[in-house]
C-alpha cells in the first residue's frame, strides 16, 4: 500500500440516537421557544461578549443538542445577559432565558436566598 | 364586677397577639445588619423620631397615600384604621376615668359598656357615649364599603383587586364580624340598662323585644370570640401590617436602608404589606398582557409564606411603577432583586478580559454601553455634540465593547458583575477624567448605585443641558412638536425628568402626555424580565407608544437607547434619542469649528 503521507479524516458524524436527549428535552420544557432556532448566527454576530471573550451562544445551544456538555458550564458563564441577541433573533427566541436555563441544567444554578 | 367568663376568648387572643408579634419583632430586629442597627441607635433620640410619629398618623391612620389613588378607597381604609384606633383610645380614656385607674384589666375598655352598665354619671359620660357611637358608625361604614368592594371594586378605582388565600379570607371574616357584633352586644346592654347614644340607643330600641340577659351574654361572648380569633390569627395574616407598618415607618425615617441581600429589614417590609392590591392595576403586565399572578402583592406574600415560585420572582419588568403606587412605600424593586441572587460558582476570576489602549489626560469619559452600540446614530450625534462644544473626551468602549453589568445584577449574577466593575473602574481611573457621560440610563444608574467612582457621573441629558445653559452649544428652533417618553430607569430610579424637557422646550413644542415623569409607562424592553415573550413585549410597546402619541406629535423623543430600540420595532412615528435631535439642531460656528471634524458627505476635513 502506498504511503500518501496522510491518514483518512476522522468521522464527523454525530450519531444523534446514541446521544441522550434528556438534557435537551429539559431545556425545551423550560424554554419552548428554543425549538424555533435555525442556527442562523445573528445572535453571535451582534454578541457583545463574543467581542470580549469569544462567547458563542449558538455554539452552546449546539453543544447541548449534541450532548457535549463538558466545557459548556464554563462557556455559559461568559454571557453578559445584555439582550442584543434577543433583539436581533429573527425567530423571536428568548435567548437570554435560554442561557440562564442552560446554566440551570448544566451547572445547577439556583437562587441563593430562596425563602 | 370586673370579670365575666366571656372575656376569656378575647384575653387569650390578646396574650397570643403580644407574644407572637413581640417574638417576630425581636427576631427581625436582631436579624438587621450592623449598619442598619447603627442607623437606629444614632437616630433614636432625634427629630427624625417626631417626623416618624407624624408619618405614622398620616399614613397608617389617615392613609393619605391611598386617598391620592382613589378617595373612596382612601375613606374605606381610613374609616377602619383611624376609626378603630380612636375607638380604642376613647374607650381606654373613658374606662380609666370610670374605674379611676390607668392600669386596669385589658378587657375593661373593650367591653366597657357591659362592665359599666347601669351607671352613667361619670365625667363626660354623654360625650364619650356620643364619640364611641360615632366612631363605631364610621367603622361600620368602612366595613360596609369593604363588603361592596368585593363585588364592585370599580367604584374604588380598582379594576383588579387582590386574590386572597383562604387563611387571609378567614381573618378578614373575623375582622368584618367584630363591629356588627359589638354593635349588637352594646345595643342589647343599652336596651336593658340604658346609657347608649344615637346609634346604640336606636338599635337597642329595635331589639327591645328580644333583649334579655342571656341574649346579652351571647352577643358579648360572640364579640369576644371574634376579637380573640382576629388577634390570635393576625400575626400570621395580612393584618400583621397594622403593627409592622409602624415599625417600618420608624426604621425608614431613622435611615435604615434595604441591602443587596435579604435582611431583617426585608422581613419587616414583607410583613408591612397590607395586600391592598393597588400595585396590581398599575402593573403593565396586568393591564397590557393579562398576566395578573406575578405582581408585587403576590411576590411579597409568597416570599413571606415561603411558597414563592421561580415564575413570580423572574416575571417582573423592574420598572418601578408598583413602587411609586405603593401606599406603604416599600422597596419593592430592591426586594425582588434581593431574591433573584444566584448561587454563582464562577470557574474563572477573570471572565471579561479587557485590555484596551488607555487614553490619559482626558476631560470626559464617554461610556456608550451595550444598547447605545445598537444605535450608532446616537453615538454619531454625541460625537457631533462633543466636537461642537470642544470637549476633550475619550470614547472608552469604541474598540472594546464594555458592559456596565446591570443586566447581570438584575438577574442576580452579582459576582460576575463585580468582575466587570473592577475592570471598568481601573480603566476610568487611569484616564484621569473628571466626568463620565453616558446616554444610557441603565448604565447611569449602574455607575451611581453599583460602582464606587469618585468622578462626576452624568446622563447625557444632564450633560447637554449643562452645555446649553453655559452657552457652549447653541440650539436652533425647529418647527416640530415632540412627545417625550420618560424611561423607567431615568424617571423613577435616577429621578431625572426636568433636564430633557428643558432641552426640548428650547428646540420645539413639547406636548404633555397622560403618563409623565414618575408615572410614565414602561416601553416593555426591560432587561429585568427574563420570561416575557416577544409578543407580550410588542403588546406593551404598542400600548405605550399609543399613549404617548395621543396628541399626534411629529416626533417621539426618548433618552434611553433600549427604549428607542423597543419603540423602533413597533414604530408609528419617527423615534429619536434626545442626543440626535440636539445634534440635528446644533448651530455650528463654521469659523471656530474643529479642524479635525470630518465632513460626512465629502469625507474631507473642514
Amino acid at each position: 500500500m502506498k504511503n500518501f503521507g496522510y491518514k483518512p479524516a476522522p468521522s464527523r458524524q454525530y450519531d444523534m440516537d446514541a446521544i441522550s436527549q434528556d438534557l435537551y428535552h429539559r431545556l425545551i420544557e423550560k424554554e419552548p421557544s428554543a425549538l424555533r432556532c435555525l442556527m442562523c448566527g445573528a445572535c453571535v454576530a451582534t454578541c457583545m461578549a463574543n467581542s470580549i471573550n469569544g462567547f458563542n451562544v449558538r455554539f452552546c445551544h449546539l453543544l447541548l443538542k449534541r450532548g457535549k456538555i463538558d466545557m459548556l458550564g464554563k462557556e455559559l458563564e461568559k454571557c453578559l445577559l445584555c439582550g442584543k441577541c434577543q433583539m436581533v433573533c429573527p425567530r423571536g427566541i428568548n435567548t437570554r432565558s435560554l442561557v440562564v436555563r442552560m446554566q440551570e441544567i448544566i451547572s445547577e444554578l439556583t437562587f441563593k436566598h430562596l425563602p | 364586677m370586673k370579670f365575666h367568663p366571656f372575656v376569656i376568648p378575647f384575653s387569650i387572643g390578646f396574650i397570643l397577639f403580644f407574644v407572637f408579634v413581640g417574638y417576630k419583632f425581636l427576631s427581625w430586629l436582631q436579624q438587621l445588619t450592623t449598619e442598619q442597627k447603627k442607623n437606629i441607635r444614632q437616630n433614636f433620640f432625634s427629630f427624625k423620631t417626631i417626623r416618624a410619629c407624624w408619618e405614622t398618623i398620616r399614613e397608617s391612620l389617615i392613609h393619605r397615600n391611598i386617598y391620592k389613588t382613589n378617595p373612596v378607597l382612601g375613606y374605606m381604609h381610613m374609616s377602619l384604621a383611624l376609626g378603630w384606633f380612636l375607638l380604642i383610645v376613647v374607650g381606654k380614656v373613658e374606662s380609666s376615668i370610670f374605674f379611676k385607674t390607668f392600669w386596669e384589666e385589658p378587657w375593661l375598655p373593650i367591653f366597657f359598656k357591659y362592665f359599666s352598665r347601669g351607671s352613667h354619671n361619670h365625667i363626660g359620660a354623654n360625650l364619650f357615649s356620643f364619640l364611641t357611637d360615632f366612631l363605631l358608625l364610621i367603622i361600620l361604614s368602612g366595613v360596609f364599603l369593604a363588603l361592596i368592594k368585593r363585588f364592585y371594586s370599580q367604584i374604588f378605582g380598582m379594576k383588579r383587586a387582590t386574590k386572597h388565600v383562604w387563611y387571609d379570607k378567614i381573618t378578614l371574616l373575623t375582622l368584618w364580624m367584630v363591629f356588627p357584633l359589638r354593635l349588637l352586644a352594646e345595643s342589647t346592654t343599652v336596651s336593658l340598662h340604658s346609657g347608649g347614644n344615637f346609634l346604640t340607643g336606636t338599635v337597642g330600641h329595635w331589639m327591645i323585644d328580644i333583649a334579655n340577659p342571656e341574649v346579652e351574654i351571647a352577643f358579648w361572648t360572640a364579640y369576644s370570640v371574634v376579637i380573640g380569633l382576629f388577634l390570635a390569627t393576625l400575626p400570621f395574616s395580612r393584618y400583621m401590617h397594622i403593627p409592622t407598618e409602624v415599625v417600618y415607618i420608624f426604621l425608614k425615617n431613622w435611615g435604615v436602608k434595604s441591602e443587596d441581600v435579604p435582611t431583617g429589614f426585608t422581613q419587616i417590609q414583607t410583613h408591612s404589606c397590607s395586600r391592598c392590591g393597588i400595585c396590581i392595576d398599575v402593573c403593565q403586565l396586568n393591564s397590557m398582557c393579562e398576566i395578573s399572578n406575578v405582581q408585587s402583592v403576590y411576590f411579597i406574600r409568597d416570599t413571606r409564606y415561603r411558597t414563592i415560585s421561580q415564575q413570580v420572582i423572574e416575571n417582573c419588568l423592574l420598572c418601578g411603577r408598583c413602587e411609586e403606587a405603593c401606599p406603604v412605600n416599600l422597596d419593592l424593586t430592591k426586594i425582588r432583586k434581593q431574591f433573584r441572587t444566584k448561587n454563582e460558582k464562577l470557574t474563572s476570576p477573570n471572565i471579561m478580559n479587557i485590555n484596551p489602549k488607555i487614553h490619559s489626560n482626558v476631560e470626559v469619559v464617554f461610556f456608550a454601553g451595550c444598547m447605545t452600540r445598537l444605535n450608532p446614530t446616537i453615538i454619531v450625534a454625541m460625537k457631533k455634540i462633543f466636537d461642537a462644544a470642544h470637549i476633550n473626551y475619550w470614547y472608552i468602549d469604541e474598540f472594546n465593547p464594555l458592559c456596565c453589568g446591570r443586566p447581570l445584577i438584575q438577574q442576580g449574577f452579582i459576582d460576575k458583575s463585580q468582575q466587570l466593575r473592577k475592570q471598568i473602574t481601573e480603566l476610568i481611573e487611569a484616564s484621569g477624567a473628571k466626568t463620565l457621560v453616558t446616554p444610557c440610563p441603565i448604565c447611569y444608574n449602574s455607575f451611581r448605585e453599583e460602582f464606587s467612582l469618585s468622578i462626576e457621573i452624568l446622563h447625557h441629558t444632564q450633560f447637554i443641558h449643562n452645555l446649553s445653559e453655559k452657552n457652549r452649544i447653541q440650539l436652533a428652533k425647529a418647527a416640530q412638536t415632540f412627545a417625550y417618553h420618560d424611561p423607567c430607569e431615568l424617571s423613577r430610579i435616577a429621578k431625572i425628568t426636568d433636564e430633557p424637557r428643558e432641552i426640548l422646550k428650547k428646540i420645539g413644542i413639547l406636548h404633555s402626555t397622560q403618563h409623565e415623569k414618575n408615572n410614565s409607562l414602561c416601553c416593555g424592553g426591560s432587561l429585568g424580565n427574563l420570561l416575557l415573550s416577544i409578543d407580550n413585549r410588542k403588546q406593551i410597546a404598542n400600548r405605550t407608544i399609543d399613549c404617548l402619541t395621543q396628541n399626534n406629535p411629529n416626533t417621539l423623543i426618548t433618552a434611553c437607547p433600549l427604549c428607542k430600540k423597543t419603540f423602533h420595532q413597533v414604530k408609528k412615528i419617527p423615534v429619536l434619542d434626545i442626543a440626535e435631535i440636539v445634534a440635528q439642531q446644533l448651530k455650528i460656528d463654521k469659523k471656530r469649528s474643529n479642524p479635525n471634524l470630518l465632513n460626512k458627505k465629502t469625507g474631507i476635513t473642514a
